[in-house]
C-alpha cells in the first residue's frame, strides 16, 4: 500500500514539475513597448537625425517660454486665466512668492539633449555619418546650446548660470558668475561657427517652418543664423559693461549674418529670419501666445495707455499687432486689448530676423560713434516698419536711448525683448517705470528666481560652494 | 530542481511515518444540532488526536468509525463554537449541540498558500467578515459595504458618483509612489483593482489638455464584483500573515471567497430589492434682492474685480432685462442644487441563486442585476453578474473546484469633481448667482443660456449638459478558477495533498465620450466643437499555483503542516483611446475633426517559490507558523533575482486563566513583504515629439532606474486575544510597527540636469499604529440577542532616512497654495503643509501671522509680511473608531454601523468656490468667528474695512461680508489654513431591520423561508466642523497618501431600500 501510494505521489508529482519547470523557462525579460530609446548608437544616421529634431523641438518649446515669461516681466503679457477664478498668472504679483520661475529646466534639458546627441556623434560608426555632417552637427549643437544659455543667463542675470550638464543626474554643477557664463556663450557660438566652416550638410530634413527667408537648413544659412545671434549676444554683453569692445564684435558679426543693410527693407524682409514652428495637429505645441488660440491671451494696456510713445495708436505695428477686446480683469490690472502678434495657435515665432538685426545696427553703431548710421537705421525702422516719418539727429544718448526702446518695443512686442531691453539699456532703476495702471503691491522683477527644487537639491547638496547665489 | 528535491524529501518523510490503519474499530451515529434542536448540516466530526473525519448531512445527521474503547469527537460547523464530546467505550449515538460562534473564534484563517487554521489559534491579527454583515444594506461597490467594519482598515469614497470609485488602505501608507492598494484574491485568482478613465478631462480639462486625467472620477475596478456573491472575506493585514504573497503583499491582502453549494435538496433564493436615493447633504444657496446685490460680487468672473459689470456684458444684459427694476423677487431665486441633484428614480436590485448537490458533485448557480440611479439626471450604475461555483469530488479522490463569474458593469456618472471649463456643476454651480432659471426649456426645447461666469462659451448649462452629454463606461468582466487536488497519502497521521490552482481575470472597459456641438460650452477652451473620445483598456492576469501539504500528527501531541509550492503569475493591460475634436453636427465617431490618440501598454510576470511550517502543540495552545517566499519579477532592474520574504508567528492559548477571563491569547509575528516597482520604473526612455511634421526624440522628465528592487517591509506585530465573562466580552488588541524601506521614490533633481526627476529605491516609512476591537453581547437569551462591536484604531506613518539628494516633495498632488501633504525627512508623511502669512517683526524675527493679517493694518512692532510653507496640521485623523451593532429579538433583526473619525484635516475646496463665486449661503452676512475659518480672531475681523475699490450693495448694511473675509483671506496663495477644516464626522454608515416572516407564512408562498427588510446606506452625516459635501471626498481619487482635498464632488447619496428575500 506505500509503495502504492509513493508511486501515485511521485506520477501527481512529476506531473505538476514538468507544468511548473515550463512554466519557470518562460522569460522574465518584458520591454517596455510605451516610449522610444534615446541617443542609440545602434539606429545609426536615424537616431542623430531623431536627436537633431528633439533639440530643435525643445529650443521651440524654450523660445514659446521665452517670450511668455519675459512677456509678462516686461508687461507686455496678461494671462487673465478663468482658473482660481481670474487670477494673473506669471510674475506680476510679489514675485518672489509665485512659483515662477522658467527659462531653468526647458533650456537645461536642452542642454542634456545635446549632451547626448554630441555623445552619440562620438560613438556613431563612421559609415553611418561622413565627417562634414558630423562637423554641421558639432556646430548645429554648440550654436543652440549658446542660445539656451543666454536665455538662462538674460533671465538669471546677476545669479549667474550653470553651464553644464553632468554625466551623473544626481550631479550637482556649480554656478559661475554672469559674465563668464556670457563669455562661454560667445565662446560657443564662435567654435560653432568654426565647425560649420568645416561642415557639408546636415544629416536629417528639418521640419518645416525654420527657414522664413534665411535657409537655416542650410550649412551656409545656419552659419548666418550663428552669427545674428552672436551680434545679439555682444549687443547685450556690451550694454551690461563690455561696452564698445563688444559692439565692434556685434557689428562684425552683422556683416557675416543675414543682415542685408538699411537700404532697400520692406516690412517683408524685415519679417525674414529663423522662426519655430507650431501647429494645432496633435503631439505638436501651439503658439501658446496667440489670442486667438486661447482666449487668455491678453496685451498690457500700458503699450496703448503709458504715454511713452506718443501717437502710438497710429503706428502700423501697433495697428497690426493688437487689437480692442472685450475687457477681462483679475488682481486689479484690466485690459481690452489682445495681441494679434501670432495671428493663430499656428502661427510661428521668431526666433531672430532681420528687423532686430537692423536695430542692433543701429545700437551697436550708435555706441560706437557711428550715429548717423544709427540714424539710418532707425529711421528704416520708422519708415518701413512703423509707417512713421523718418527723425533728426539724436540730441543725446538718452535720446537715442529712449527712440531705441521705443522702436524695438514696437518692433519687437511679445518676441519677448522689453523686460530685457529695459533692464540693459536703463537698468535696474529703470524697470519700475514700465509698470502702468497696478495695485501698489505689484513689482518689476529684475531677474528670474531660481526654481525652489534647484534650490532644495543644492541646498540637500550640504555643500556650500554648490548653493550658489540665488537660492535664499 | 531544487524545489522538487524538497517536495521530494517531504513526502519521502510522510510515506515513512505512515502508519497501518488500526485493526479494529466501531461505528457511531450522531446528530449536530443548534442550541435550540434545529440540525446543521456540513458540520465536520473528527475524530481527536487523528486526522479522520466526516460531516454532516443536510439533517445533521453523520456516522464515523471510531477505534475500540473510549474516544473523543471534535464538531465544528461554520458560524458556531467548536465543541469536543467524550464518548464511552459502549457508546453508539451521540447529540452534539453547538452553540453560535459570536466572536468568530471557531472560523478558519489563511496561514499559507495551502493551509488555515481556526482564529482561536491564530498567530496573527486577521478580520474577517461573513455574508450578512458585508450585504447588510445594498453599496455601490464593494469598499462601501466594508466601511466601518474592518478593523486596521481605512475605507474611503473618493466621491458620491454611481457604481463607486474607493480606496481600502490596511494599516496606514506603506508606499510613497509604489502600488498602496491591498492584494485581492478571489477564490485563488488574483485580480486587477486598476482605475482606467474613460476619456473625460476632453470636455473638463480638469487636468492640462490630454483626454484623460486622475482627476476624472475613475471607478477602480473593484466595483465589479457583486457583494451578493461573496460568502466570506478575510483581511490579511500583519506582515507574518501576507508574506506568503511575497512581493505584492505590503498593502495587505483581502481573500474573498464565494458562496458554494452544499450537498442536499436544492435551495432557491431570490431577493428583490427596490429603493430611491436622495442627496446626503447639499450646499445651502444665497439668496438675492437686488440686482445690484448680484453685480457686487467681486470675483465671481461677472466683470472686473470689485463687481463692475461692463454694459456689454451677458450677465448685465440679462440682469437689466430680467430685472428692470433691480429688484430681484424672492421666487425667482434658484438652487440649483436641489433642482439638479433630484433624481428620485427607483434604484433596484435583483438576486437569484440556485445551489445544492450530491456528496459527490455540488453547485451554487447566481445572477444579479442592480441598477443604481444616481441623483443627478442621467446618471447611474447597473452591475450585472452571473455567476457558477461547483466541487466535484472523483472516487479516486481527486477534488476539483472551479467557478466561473461573468460580470457587466455600464456607468454613467456625468460630469464631477475639478474642472476648467464650467462643466462640472459643483464647480460651475458656485459661480452662478441663482437668479436665472436654467432648468425650463422653451418651446423649441432649448435650454436657456446661462449668462453669468463669463457667458457664452466660457460658461455651461448643466442641466443641458446632462441631458446631452453622454458619458459611458461598459465593462465586461470573466473571473475564473480551477482548483485541483489530489491526496496521494491519507492515513489516520498523515496526509498528503497536492493542489493546482489555477485563476484567471479578464476584463475590458470600453469608454465612450460624446459632446455634442449645441452644447453651451462648447468652443469654449479649444475653438472646436463638438468632440468625442472613445477608449479601451484591455486586461488579462493570471496565477498559477502549485502546492504540496504534508499534514502529520506523528508525534503525539503535535501536528504539523508542512507545504511547499511555487506560483507563476502575469498582469497585462492595453490602454488606448482616441479622440476627435471638432466633429461635425451628428457625427458621433472619431473618424472627423482634429484627432489625437494615446496608447499605454503595461505588463508584468511573476515567479514565486515557497515553504511554509505550521505546528501545534500542547493540546492546540501552541501555535507556531513560519515561512519562507522567494519571489522575482520582470518590474525589477534585475527580473532574474530572487527576493526573499521570510516571516515567523506564534500564539499560545493560556485558556481561562480566572473565572473572569474565559481565554486568554498571546500572539506575536514578524514577517518581511515587498512592494514590486511599478511598470517602467526600471526604463529609460527618450521622449517622442513633433514639430512642423517630423518627428523626433528628446529628453523625457522622469527617467527609470535600472537598478530598482521591491520596496521591503519588515513588521512586529504583537497583541492579545481573550475572552471574559463566560464569552460574553471579546476583545482583541493589536499593536504593530513597521518600517517599510527601499521607498520607491522619484526625487526632483536640479533641473540644472537636464531632467526633472530620478526612480530610486530610498527612505524609509516608519508606520505604526494600534487596533482594538471589543465585542460585547449585553443581551443573550432565547428570544434577545445582541452584539455590540467596538473599534479602535490609529496609525502614524513617519519619514525616515532619506538621502540627502531627495528635496521634501508633494506626493499626490495640489500646491501650497491649498493644502497638501509633503515627504519630508523625520516628519510624519500626513502632516498638512500650505502656505501661511509670517509677520516679519522689526526685530527680524517671524511669527505666524493670523489669519486675513494682510488685509488689516501692520500691528505694531511688524515690519512686513511673508509667506510661508509650513505645516498648518496632520490629514491623519488623531483615530478612527466603529461601531457595530446587532439585535435579534424573535423574527426581527436590527443591524446597524456608526462610523466616528476625529480629527484629521481636509482642505474645502467647494467652499473656496462658494466664496469666490460669492454665492455662498452666508456670503454676505457679517464676517464674525462663527462663520469664519478655524482659528480666526474677532481683533482681526474688527479691523476689516469694506475695499474701497469693490462695488457697495445696500444689502450688506455697512458690514464686512463674511464671504468675502474668507476668501480674501486665503488670497491667490498666501494662506492654506483658511479653508483646510477638521474632518470629524459621525456617520450611520448603514442600517438593516428585517423581519423573518417563518416557515408558516413562507409556505403560504410555497417557499421555505420569507424575510422582508428595510435597509439604509449613508443614513446620517455629522460633521460639527467641515462645510462640504464629505470630508471623506478626494479629488484625485486614490493616493497612497492622500491629499484630502474635496473639490466639487458628485454629492453623496443617502439610499434607502425595501427587500424581499425568499428561500425556495
Amino acid at each position: 500500500m506505500r509503495t502504492n501510494m509513493l508511486r501515485r505521489t511521485q506520477l501527481a508529482l512529476t506531473a505538476s514539475a514538468v507544468v511548473l519547470l515550463a512554466g519557470c523557462a518562460e522569460s522574465l525579460n518584458v520591454t517596455n513597448p510605451n516610449a522610444p530609446s534615446l541617443g542609440n548608437a545602434a539606429s545609426g544616421r536615424a537616431a542623430v537625425g531623431l536627436s537633431a529634431i528633439g533639440v530643435l523641438n525643445q529650443n521651440r518649446n524654450n523660445q514659446l517660454g521665452w517670450a511668455t515669461t519675459t512677456g509678462s516681466y516686461g508687461r507686455e503679457y496678461l494671462n487673465l486665466q478663468p482658473q482660481f477664478g481670474n487670477t494673473v498668472f506669471g510674475p506680476y504679483r510679489d514675485w518672489n512668492v509665485i512659483a515662477n520661475a522658467g527659462l531653468w529646466a526647458g533650456p537645461y534639458a536642452n542642454l542634456r539633449n545635446i549632451s547626448i546627441l554630441n555623445t552619440l556623434l562620438d560613438t556613431i560608426p563612421a559609415n553611418q555619418l561622413v565627417a562634414g555632417e558630423a562637423a554641421a552637427m558639432r556646430g548645429f549643437n554648440k550654436t543652440f546650446e549658446a542660445l539656451e544659455l543666454y536665455f538662462v543667463i538674460v533671465a538669471r542675470d546677476s545669479i549667474g548660470a550653470v553651464t553644464q550638464v553632468l554625466e551623473d543626474p544626481l550631479g550637482i554643477a556649480p554656478f559661475v558668475a554672469r559674465d563668464s557664463v556670457l563669455r562661454y556663450v560667445t565662446n560657443q557660438l564662435d567654435a560653432g561657427l568654426q565647425d560649420l566652416t568645416a561642415a557639408t550638410a546636415f544629416p536629417f530634413t528639418w521640419p518645416t517652418g525654420f527657414v522664413n527667408g534665411v535657409a537655416v537648413n542650410t550649412v551656409a544659412g545656419f552659419r548666418q543664423f550663428n552669427r545674428a545671434l552672436k551680434a545679439r549676444v555682444e549687443a547685450y554683453r556690451a550694454s551690461v559693461g563690455c561696452g564698445s569692445t563688444c559692439y565692434t564684435a556685434a557689428l562684425t558679426a552683422l556683416t557675416q549674418s543675414f543682415y542685408t543693410g538699411t537700404a532697400g527693407l520692406t516690412t517683408a524682409s524685415l519679417a525674414q529670419g529663423v522662426t519655430v514652428p507650431f501647429s494645432l495637429a496633435s503631439g505638436d505645441a501651439v503658439n501658446g501666445l496667440s489670442s486667438a488660440q486661447f482666449s487668455f491671451v491678453y496685451a498690457n494696456q500700458a503699450i496703448r495707455d503709458d504715454g511713452s510713445i506718443p501717437g502710438v495708436t497710429t503706428d502700423l505695428r501697433y495697428v497690426a499687432k493688437v487689437r480692442t477686446a472685450s475687457p477681462s480683469a483679475a488682481d486689479g490690472i484690466t485690459s481690452n486689448l489682445q495681441p494679434f502678434v501670432y495671428a493663430t495657435g499656428s502661427s510661428p515665432m521668431p526666433i531672430i530676423r532681420r528687423e532686430e538685426l537692423v536695430l542692433l545696427f543701429a545700437e551697436a553703431s550708435y555706441f560706437t560713434g557711428a550715429t548717423g548710421d544709427a540714424l539710418t537705421a532707425i529711421n528704416a525702422i520708422r519708415t518701413v516698419s512703423g509707417g512713421l516719418a523718418a527723425r533728426g539727429a539724436f540730441a543725446s544718448s538718452a535720446d537715442f536711448t529712449t527712440e531705441l526702446l521705443n522702436q524695438r518695443r514696437l518692433s519687437l512686442f511679445f518676441e519677448g525683448h522689453r523686460w530685457v531691453d529695459v533692464r540693459r539699456l536703463r537698468g535696474y532703476a529703470g524697470l519700475p517705470a514700465i509698470r502702468w495702471n497696478e495695485p501698489s503691491t505689484f513689482t518689476v522683477a529684475t531677474r528670474v528666481r531660481l526654481p525652489q527644487g534647484e534650490c532644495n537639491a543644492r541646498r540637500q547638496s550640504g555643500d556650500a560652494a554648490l548653493i550658489g547665489p540665488g537660492c535664499p | 530542481m531544487r524545489r522538487r528535491t524538497l517536495v521530494g524529501l517531504g513526502l519521502t518523510i510522510a510515506c515513512f511515518l505512515a502508519q497501518p490503519l488500526a485493526a479494529q474499530s466501531r461505528q457511531v451515529t450522531g446528530t449536530v444540532t443548534r442550541s435550540s434542536g434545529a440540525p446543521i448540516a456540513e458540520a465536520t466530526i473528527g475524530l481527536v488526536g487523528t486526522t479522520s473525519g466526516t460531516r454532516s448531512s443536510a439533517d445533521g445527521r453523520f456516522t464515523i468509525s471510531v477505534p475500540a474503547g473510549p474516544a473523543r469527537l471534535a464538531v465544528r460547523a461554520i458560524g458556531f463554537v467548536r465543541r469536543e464530546v467524550a464518548l464511552t467505550a459502549d457508546q453508539a449515538t451521540v447529540t452534539v449541540a453547538l452553540t453560535d460562534d459570536i466572536f468568530k473564534l471557531d472560523e478558519v484563517v489563511i496561514t499559507g498558500q495551502a493551509t488555515t487554521i481556526e482564529k482561536r489559534s491564530a498567530t496573527t491579527a486577521t478580520v474577517s467578515l461573513g455574508a450578512d454583515e458585508i450585504t447588510r444594506a445594498p453599496a455601490q461597490s464593494l469598499e462601501q459595504a466594508l466601511q466601518g467594519k474592518i478593523l486596521g482598515a481605512t475605507v474611503t469614497m473618493n466621491g458620491g458618483g454611481p457604481g463607486g470609485g474607493a480606496q481600502i488602505q490596511i494599516r496606514g501608507s506603506s508606499s510613497v509612489l509604489g502600488n498602496s492598494q491591498p492584494l485581492y484574491v478571489i477564490d485563488g485568482t488574483i485580480i486587477s483593482n486598476d482605475a482606467f478613465s474613460g476619456g473625460l478631462n476632453t470636455v473638463s480639462r480638469a487636468s492640462g489638455t490630454g483626454a484623460a486625467s486622475a482627476q476624472d472620477n475613475l471607478v477602480n475596478r473593484l466595483a465589479d464584483l457583486n457583494p451578493n456573491e461573496i460568502e466570506s472575506i478575510e483581511v490579511l493585514k500583519s506582515a507574518a500573515a501576507t508574506a506568503i504573497y511575497g512581493s505584492r503583499a505590503t498593502n495587505g491582502v483581502v481573500v474573498v471567497r464565494t458562496k458554494r453549494g452544499t450537498a442536499g435538496q436544492t435551495r432557491v433564493n431570490l431577493t428583490q430589492r427596490v429603493g430611491t436615493q436622495e442627496p446626503l447633504r447639499l450646499i445651502p444657496a444665497r439668496t438675492f434682492t437686488s440686482v445690484r446685490q448680484v453685480q457686487a460680487i467681486p470675483f465671481g468672473n461677472t466683470g472686473a474685480p470689485g463687481g463692475v459689470i461692463s454694459a456689454t456684458n451677458a450677465a448685465t444684459t440679462f440682469l437689466n432685462n430680467t430685472f428692470p427694476t433691480g429688484i430681484i423677487p424672492l421666487a425667482a431665486n434658484q438652487d440649483y442644487q436641489k433642482q439638479f441633484y433630484d433624481n428620485r428614480s427607483p434604484s433596484h436590485e435583483t438576486v437569484a441563486s440556485v445551489s445544492g448537490g450530491s456528496d459527490q458533485f455540488q453547485y451554487f448557480l447566481s445572477a444579479g442585476n442592480r441598477r443604481e440611479v444616481g441623483i443627478a439626471p442621467k446618471t447611474g450604475a447597473t452591475l450585472q453578474t452571473i455567476r457558477f461555483n461547483g466541487d466535484q469530488l472523483f472516487k479516486n479522490g481527486v477534488k476539483l473546484s472551479a467557478s466561473f463569474n461573468i460580470t457587466r458593469n455600464n456607468l454613467d456618472r456625468g460630469i464631477a469633481g475639478n474642472d476648467n471649463t464650467c462643466t462640472s456643476p459643483m464647480y460651475c454651480i458656485p459661480y452662478i448667482p441663482g437668479v436665472v432659471d436654467l432648468q425650463t426649456v422653451n418651446v423649441q426645447g432649448a435650454y436657456p443660456i446661462n449668462p453669468f461666469n463669463g457667458g457664452g462659451n466660457r460658461t455651461s448649462n448643466w442641466f443641458q449638459t446632462f441631458e446631452f452629454l453622454r458619458y459611458n463606461q461598459d465593462i465586461w468582466r470573466q473571473l475564473g478558477s480551477l482548483n485541483l487536488s489530489y491526496a496521494p497519502v491519507t492515513s489516520e497521521q498523515n496526509t498528503v495533498t497536492l493542489a493546482v490552482l489555477g485563476g484567471l481575470d479578464r476584463y475590458q472597459q470600453a469608454a465612450y465620450l460624446l459632446s455634442p456641438s449645441f452644447l453651451q460650452y462648447e468652443g469654449g477652451v479649444d475653438g472646436l466643437l463638438g468632440r468625442v473620445a472613445q477608449s479601451s483598456v484591455d486586461a488579462f492576469n493570471y496565477n498559477t499555483q502549485f502546492s504540496a501539504l504534508w499534514t502529520s500528527s506523528a508525534i503525539k501531541g503535535v501536528s504539523l503542516n508542512t507545504s511547499v509550492g511555487a506560483s507563476l503569475e502575469r498582469q497585462s493591460t492595453n490602454n488606448y483611446l482616441v479622440r476627435a475634436r471638432g466633429t461635425l453636427p451628428g457625427q458621433e465617431t472619431v473618424q472627423q475633426g482634429t484627432l489625437d490618440a494615446t496608447q499605454a501598454i503595461t505588463a508584468f510576470r511573476d515567479q514565486a517559490i515557497f515553504a511554509n511550517e505550521q505546528l501545534q502543540a500542547f493540546d492546540e495552545k501552541l501555535t507556531v507558523s513560519g515561512g519562507v517566499r522567494a519571489d522575482r519579477s520582470s518590474a525589477n532592474g534585475d527580473p532574474s533575482k530572487f527576493y526573499v520574504f521570510p516571516r515567523a508567528s506564534a500564539s499560545y492559548n493560556l485558556g481561562a486563566v480566572t473565572s473572569f477571563v474565559s481565554s486568554l491569547k498571546l500572539r506575536s509575528g514578524w514577517g518581511q513583504t515587498g512592494n514590486r516597482p511599478r511598470y517602467g520604473d526600471r526604463d529609460v526612455f527618450g521622449n517622442s515629439v513633433l514639430i512642423g511634421g517630423q518627428q523626433g526624440v528628446g529628453v523625457i522628465g522622469t527617467i527609470g532606474n535600472p537598478t530598482i528592487r521591491p520596496e521591503t517591509l519588515t513588521e512586529l506585530e504583537g497583541g492579545i486575544d481573550a475572552t471574559f465573562l463566560k464569552e460574553r466580552v471579546s476583545l482583541e488588541a493589536t499593536y504593530y510597527r513597521r518600517n517599510i524601506t527601499n521607498q520607491l521614490l522619484n526625487p526632483a533633481l536640479p533641473a540644472s540636469s537636464g531632467y526633472g526627476a530620478l526612480i530610486v529605491n530610498a527612505g524609509e516609512l516608519r508606520n505604526e499604529g494600534a487596533e482594538i476591537g471589543l465585542t460585547l453581547v449585553p443581551v443573550n437569551s432565547g428570544t434577545v440577542q445582541w452584539t455590540f462591536t467596538t473599534s479602535f484604531q490609529k496609525n502614524l506613518v513617519r519619514v525616515t532616512n532619506l538621502p540627502s539628494f531627495v528635496s521634501p516633495f508633494n506626493p499626490s498632488a495640489g500646491n501650497a497654495n491649498s493644502m497638501r501633504p509633503q515627504i519630508v525627512n523625520g516628519q510624519k508623511a500626513t502632516l498638512a503643509w500650505g502656505n501661511v502669512p509670517y509677520y516679519v517683526n522689526t526685530d527680524g524675527s517671524l511669527s505666524e501671522a493670523p489669519i486675513g493679517a494682510r488685509l488689516i493694518p501692520l500691528p505694531a512692532g511688524v515690519g512686513s509680511i511673508v509667506t510661508r510653507d509650513t505645516i498648518i496640521g496632520d490629514i491623519n485623523p488623531d483615530f478612527q473608531m466603529f461601531f457595530n451593532n446587532s439585535v435579534t429579538f424573535k423574527s426581527l433583526t436590527l443591524g446597524f454601523t456608526l462610523d466616528w473619525r476625529k480629527g484629521g484635516l481636509v482642505y474645502n475646496f467647494t467652499q473656496r468656490l462658494f466664496d469666490e463665486g460669492g454665492t455662498a449661503a452666508d456670503w454676505g452676512n457679517a464676517a464674525s468667528v462663527a462663520n469664519a475659518p478655524r482659528g480666526s480672531r474677532q481683533d482681526v475681523i474688527n479691523q476689516l474695512t469694506y475695499p474701497t475699490n469693490f462695488l457697495d450693495f445696500p444689502e450688506r448694511n455697512g458690514v464686512y461680508p463674511a464671504g468675502l473675509f474668507r476668501y480674501l483671506a486665503a488670497g491667490p496663495s498666501t494662506d492654506a489654513r483658511v479653508y483646510s477644516q477638521l474632518g470629524t464626522y459621525l456617520r450611520l454608515r448603514d442600517l438593516s431591520l428585517s423581519f423573518d416572516a417563518g416557515p408558516t407564512l413562507a409556505r403560504a408562498i410555497g417557499g421555505r423561508s420569507l424575510r422582508f427588510s428595510a435597509q439604509g446606506r449613508n443614513l446620517l452625516m455629522f460633521t460639527p466642523w467641515y462645510t462640504g459635501f464629505d470630508p471623506e471626498n478626494n479629488r484625485q481619487g486614490n493616493q497612497n497618501i492622500r491629499q484630502a482635498q474635496e473639490l466639487a464632488p458628485f454629492p453623496g447619496a443617502r439610499q434607502v431600500f425595501l427587500s424581499v428575500d425568499v428561500g425556495f
